[in-house]
């Protein structure tokens, strides 16, 4: 996976539970049947990091402007994100109209 | 004898006497003590609601907060694994240390009792 740092992350986290909660869901139920041992659940591990690395080029990709912003704001904050809100809600806002549509069915 | 010009008057309490000397206790207009623990105790209960009343606010946006942060947590741990799985995580070395076994010399030392 590409790096991305983690105010990055925290900044998108809604995005990527809406579009990967399943593939997350499966990965933590894993974890908690196989215990802490890394190969029992590589596949797992591997569609979490590629569900989230599809999310995050799409959102820096279409919302470039709106992710920086958040991040400034959450790195000043020492990664708080509830000082936050304008911001986030713009990302949303972008998240819903433009990277959403790649990802979860319309319904129109 | 001097013949003086002045003729000399003794000193003597003006006429109907000095007023009278106050030398008893005395108490000026007193806040009775009950008053006092009343303010006090009051002050102190509106001071301690509203820190409480503060504190459970603050201890929610807490929470929220470390919920917030949790929410990356399988993106953290499934990039974790597999570096470590992609990381030559044997030991090449030749050495006596092994990772502290905490729990196992507490049961040992439980059991030796």
């Amino acid at each position: 996976m590409e790096s991305y740092t983690r105010a990055e992350l925290v900044a998108s986290r809604e995005g990527l539970w809406t579009v990967c909660q399943n593939v997350f869901d499966v990965f933590e139920k894993c974890k908690m049947e196989k215990g802490n041992d890394p190969e029992r659940c590589l596949r797992e591990s591997t569609a979490v990091l590629g569900c989230a690395q599809k999310v995050m080029r799409q959102v820096v990709k279409n919302c470039e402007k709106q992710l920086d912003n958040t991040v400034k704001c959450v790195e000043e904050n020492n990664m708080r994100t509830l000082a936050c809100q304008n911001e986030e809600k713009e990302l949303q806002d972008c998240f819903d109209t433009l990277v959403a549509p790649h990802f979860l069915p319309s319904n129109e | 004898m001097v013949g003086y010009r002045q003729k000399w008057v003794q000193d003597l309490p003006p006429a109907g006497g000095f007023p009278k000397l106050t030398y008893a206790r005395t108490s000026v207009s007193p806040i009775p003590g009950s008053y006092i623990f009343a303010g006090v105790f009051s002050v102190m209960a509106i001071g301690t609601y509203i820190f409480f009343e503060d504190k459970v606010k603050r201890n929610a946006r807490e929470e929220e907060e470390k919920r917030r942060l949790s929410m990356i947590l399988p993106i953290l741990q499934a990039e974790n694994d597999i570096n470590f799985l992609a990381s030559p995580h044997q030991n090449v070395y030749f050495t006596r240390w092994m990772p502290p076994q905490i729990g196992k010399r507490a049961v040992a030392l439980i059991r030796e009792i």
